[in-house]
């Protein structure tokens, strides 16, 4: 019954006329910059970042929730209809969704994706609602070392979802977490890595870091490839699936959204592993595995509740725990720290209305998608016809007046400048991001409660080892990094990464 | 036996950036013991790690099992970029918002090739409406949003 009464709390804040109004602006904008080739998530939440700091925490992060899975959702739509993933984590959605749009069925393709998405979501936010508050009451017991060695988990299993050598993805971590202690040291006011400049004497702003490492550099290397290719968008025709088709719909979408579910719980899981494995199950199990790969309706469905499921349960950790378990979570811990809240295990505690408004308003978000998204998929066709070269100088423009706007402050721009080369440089050197924004993000947090570890063990380092949960987590870490590390494993990873590119 | 060339340039990068950080902390910042870590105690492990971790990639690079040359960096499109936001950042309070946005987006168009002047010029025209509509009507940014190099007298 507590459960009823918070969901209770939660619709009532998210049905404020302007909660609603930016929770919709938010699917909005997240729909039309996902739509728009080339342009995944990551950079969508990076551009639109400065957009919600003048707004209520509440407000400012329903908004950035529902840009987050409009973004996500838009990129199933350019996977279907012109093969080309907006997101890594629609890409398994290409191989039978652009199929099936090749076949004259774009339409049900795109109705299959929205509709088995609004399952799956439905399923995920009720799952959130349940798993959130029990978690958090475990994590209120959690101690420094406990804390430390979660995010020790965290960011190992960063590495994992790295598609490259791990060696390259501990450096971009450790990358990260140096830079992100650039300012002043909380315990001594010392300053560290500021270069004697006083405008870092706050820290690197993570705003412009995320907006020059996702959005700049992306552009700097997608302008080298294929440029001027027209794409061939195929016809929408007849939304509705016919009897049949949802018929074949309801297994894969209940499959996929276990799966998603579950993965996504995972730190480091999320939606890219979700879809993939969402997809590979489907065509395991399913009784017309031989038309997968030929525009089998369970193809689109299985992966699209996935990527859902995922997307939305990666929120659990994060909320619960205040541990982003990938790189949009760890956007929008950003997110919050900018709007003084601390995010962790108090969040529920200390602001309710927020925790509740978020999770009932990724319910109104997804059930807002459906209706943006089918009966308004002709504005959407015809901004896939908006050639690259012509969207990326507005994208520039924007990113730089946006991030400007956080702070009114020039030097930031030039973080753009700085994070956008170095980024488009190690992406040549293939070398992830995603690792580095954790690693960022944590650098400060890991290094508090490390000293405050040591401080109450009395510098004794075994404290990590002696203390149950932390002891667990850190065997946890272990193991993941030893299965990665395995050949046989590594080889895997690469087919599995190569297949989704 | 053959040379990876990116993971040798990648390793002497991690190898650089961490002794760098290494030195600066060596410096700078006074490292502490466990019990009681100075500023420099975190930052020297990491830096540390990040050495040790890019020399064994730029090691392991000079026995790879097939030979990796770098790609090609295109630097057209990076440096163009770069330039525009240089010039934002650099010139925004004498354009002022929305002269600032339209020469950042026109600059930045000149990194395509090829080159398009008339949709550049729409497109750059439309964003600079649209940011000026929201960031200096709507967020009300303290910047004018025509600049005093447009102002005479």
């Amino acid at each position: 019954m507590e459960l009823l009464s918070n969901l209770g709390l939660g619709f009532s804040v998210a049905f404020q006329p302007m909660n609603l109004a930016y929770c919709f602006l938010g699917t909005l904008l997240g729909t039309l910059i996902g739509v728009l080739p080339g342009i995944g998530p990551l950079a969508t939440i990076a551009m639109l970042l400065p957009l919600t700091f003048g707004l209520t925490p509440t407000a400012s992060l329903i908004m950035l929730a529902g840009i987050f899975y409009g973004s996500q959702y838009g990129g199933s739509t350019t996977a279907i209809l012109i093969n080309l993933p907006g997101e890594s984590s629609s890409a398994v959605t290409t191989i039978d969704g652009y199929q099936m749009a090749r076949h004259g069925r774009a339409g049900p393709a795109l109705a299959a994706a929205g509709l088995s998405s609004f399952f799956a979501g439905t399923v995920a936010t009720l799952l959130i609602a349940i798993v959130a508050t029990p978690l958090t009451e475990i994590a209120i017991s959690f101690g420094p070392a406990e804390y430390f060695s979660l995010m020790v988990v965290g960011l190992v299993s960063s590495i994992a979802l790295a598609s490259g050598s791990i060696l390259k993805a501990i450096c971009m971590i450790c990358a990260g977490l140096l830079l992100g202690l650039t300012g002043t040291d909380i315990y001594t006011a010392t300053p560290r890595f500021t270069f004697g400049s006083t405008e870092l004497s706050d820290g690197l702003d993570f705003v412009a870091i995320a907006v020059g490492v996702f959005g700049v550099a992306e552009i700097m290397r997608n302008l080298e490839g294929a440029n001027a290719r027209e794409p061939i968008i195929a016809k929408v025709a007849g939304l509705f699936p016919s009897r049949d088709d949802l018929r074949r719909m309801i297994g894969p979408s209940i499959r996929g959204t276990v799966i998603g579910s579950l993965l996504g719980i995972l730190p480091g899981g999320g939606a890219l592993l979700s879809s993939f494995v969402a997809y590979n199950v489907e065509k395991k199990v399913s009784k017309n595995s031989a038309e997968f790969g030929h525009g089998a309706i369970e193809g689109v469905s299985a992966p699209e509740a996935a990527n859902n499921a995922g997307a939305q349960t990666s929120f659990i950790p994060m909320l619960s725990l205040g541990i982003p378990s990938n790189a949009v979570m760890a956007l929008m811990v950003g997110a919050m720290i900018i709007q003084g809240i601390t995010p962790g295990p108090n969040v529920i505690n200390n602001n309710p209305d927020l925790f509740w408004g978020l999770i009932a308003s990724m319910w109104l978000g997804n059930a807002m998608l459906i209706i943006l998204n089918l009966p308004l998929i002709g504005i959407w066709v015809s901004l896939l016809r908006v050639p690259y070269t012509v969207l990326f100088p507005a994208i520039m423009a924007f990113c730089c007046i946006g991030v400007y706007s956080v702070n009114n402050s020039a030097f930031a721009v030039y973080e753009i400048t700085a994070a956008g080369l170095a980024g488009y440089i190690l992406a040549k050197l293939d070398c992830e991001m995603p690792p580095f924004i954790l690693g960022f993000i944590l650098g400060p947090m890991l290094e508090e409660h490390l000293r405050r570890a040591m401080i109450i063990s009395s510098g004794d380092p075994t404290v990590f080892v002696t203390r149950p949960i932390s002891a667990v987590l850190l065997v946890i870490a272990v193991i993941a990094l030893v299965i990665v590390s395995l050949p046989a494993i590594a080889r895997k990873r690469e087919v599995v990464f190569v297949e989704e590119d | 036996m053959a040379v990876n060339r990116k993971d040798l340039a990648a390793g002497a990068i991690f190898a650089a950036f961490g002794a760098t950080y290494a030195a600066i902390t060596w410096r700078d910042l006074p490292i502490g013991e466990a019990l009681n870590m100075g500023p420099g105690y975190f930052p020297i492990l990491l830096s540390s790690l990040m050495m040790a971790m890019g020399a064994t990639i730029a090691v392991r690079s000079l026995g790879s099992a097939e030979a990796i040359s770098l790609a090609a960096m295109p630097w057209r499109g990076p440096l163009v970029l770069s330039l525009a936001t240089v010039l934002f950042a650099s010139q925004l309070e004498g354009l002022g918002l929305f002269p600032g946005i339209l020469a950042t987006a026109l600059i930045a168009s000149f990194a395509a090739s090829p080159f398009r002047p008339v949709p550049a010029l729409l497109a750059s025209l439309g964003i600079a409406i649209l940011c000026t509509l929201i960031f200096g009507y709507g967020i009300k940014l303290p910047i004018p949003i025509i600049g005093s190099w447009f102002r005479w007298g």
